[in-house]
């Protein structure tokens, strides 16, 4: 996906299923450890996560989740405080689950796409 | 490790998804420190109960191991509680955007440490002993007088009304 206006709304669904109540918290060990080095909770980086998305990295994505069948992966790169930071949202069809939220380990080797 | 408990959560599909529900004791780094606590996570039943990456926090209390931590980073290291800084502050009536504002950080970031949000720094903790201590804020006020005017200012506080509830601080 590269085209702007699908970029867009793929942000905007995320942003309308965090404003329902539907932006689910599932973090594995690697974003934990390190929201607890930087103190932040469970709850709070819901809100970092969102509030940062609109000025995000696209990444990458559609792509299949692995083990959620009717779910996509959508990957940011946000930037808070100087520190790149991976995002990764799994998008389904009844809520959206943020699966990691941690620095980004490499350099990507992709054309960013900034919108 | 031990296995406390076994809990059932349904996934979107609505069928039921069966966790074992354990505790282990780990050392890990909070706000920048080593720390040792003991941990509560769930961990699909059909999972390797070694596999580390497939532990998720508890998907009814997502911030259950996070106030753990903080809650006894906070007791180890003589920080203020969450309710400590609250109870400070409104003690001496100051609202969050005026204790922030005189204290040099975000109202965001004193809500968020208020609120269990977040842990603060060792820096922010220097600071938010301030509300502790009147002397100490008064002087902290009478140094960064102009700072903190002209910043109320910008943000379109009541100057005036400001600082006369600080001098009252002072007085009492």
């Amino acid at each position: 996906m590269n085209d702007e206006s699908d970029i867009q709304f793929i942000i905007q669904q995320i942003l309308n299923d965090y404003r329902a109540g539907r932006l689910k918290y599932y973090l594995h060990e690697k974003s934990r450890l390190y929201l607890k080095q930087e103190g932040i909770s469970a709850s709070k980086v819901l809100k970092l996560a969102i509030a940062q998305l609109p000025t995000s990295h696209f990444y990458r994505g559609p792509s299949d989740h692995h083990w959620l069948p009717k779910f996509v992966v959508y990957e940011f790169i946000e930037l808070n405080h100087g520190v790149n930071l991976y995002v990764k949202f799994d998008v389904g069809p009844e809520y959206t689950q943020l699966e990691s939220y941690h620095p980004q380990e490499k350099a990507l080797n992709v054309t960013w796409f900034f919108h | 490790m031990q296995i406390i408990d076994q809990v059932c959560s349904p996934n979107i599909f609505g069928k039921p998804v069966y966790y074992n529900v354990l505790e282990l004791k780990e050392t890990q780094m909070i706000g920048h420190d080593p720390l040792t606590n003991t941990h509560r996570y769930w961990i699909p039943v059909d999972a390797d109960l070694d596999d580390t990456s497939a532990y998720i926090d508890p998907l009814d209390q997502i911030d259950y191991n996070f106030e753990a931590d903080f809650a006894l980073y906070r007791e180890k290291f003589n920080f203020l509680t969450a309710a400590e800084i609250t109870k400070s502050r409104e003690n001496l009536g100051l609202t969050p955007d005026e204790a922030a504002l005189i204290l040099g950080l975000t109202t965001e970031k004193l809500s968020d440490i208020e609120n269990d949000g977040c842990l603060q720094s060792f820096d922010q903790e220097i600071l938010l002993r301030l509300l502790t201590t009147p002397d100490s804020l008064h002087q902290h006020v009478q140094r960064y007088h102009a700072l903190i005017e002209l910043r109320a200012k910008q943000a379109d506080m009541d100057v005036d009304a400001l600082f006369a509830k600080l001098e009252k601080i002072n007085a009492k």
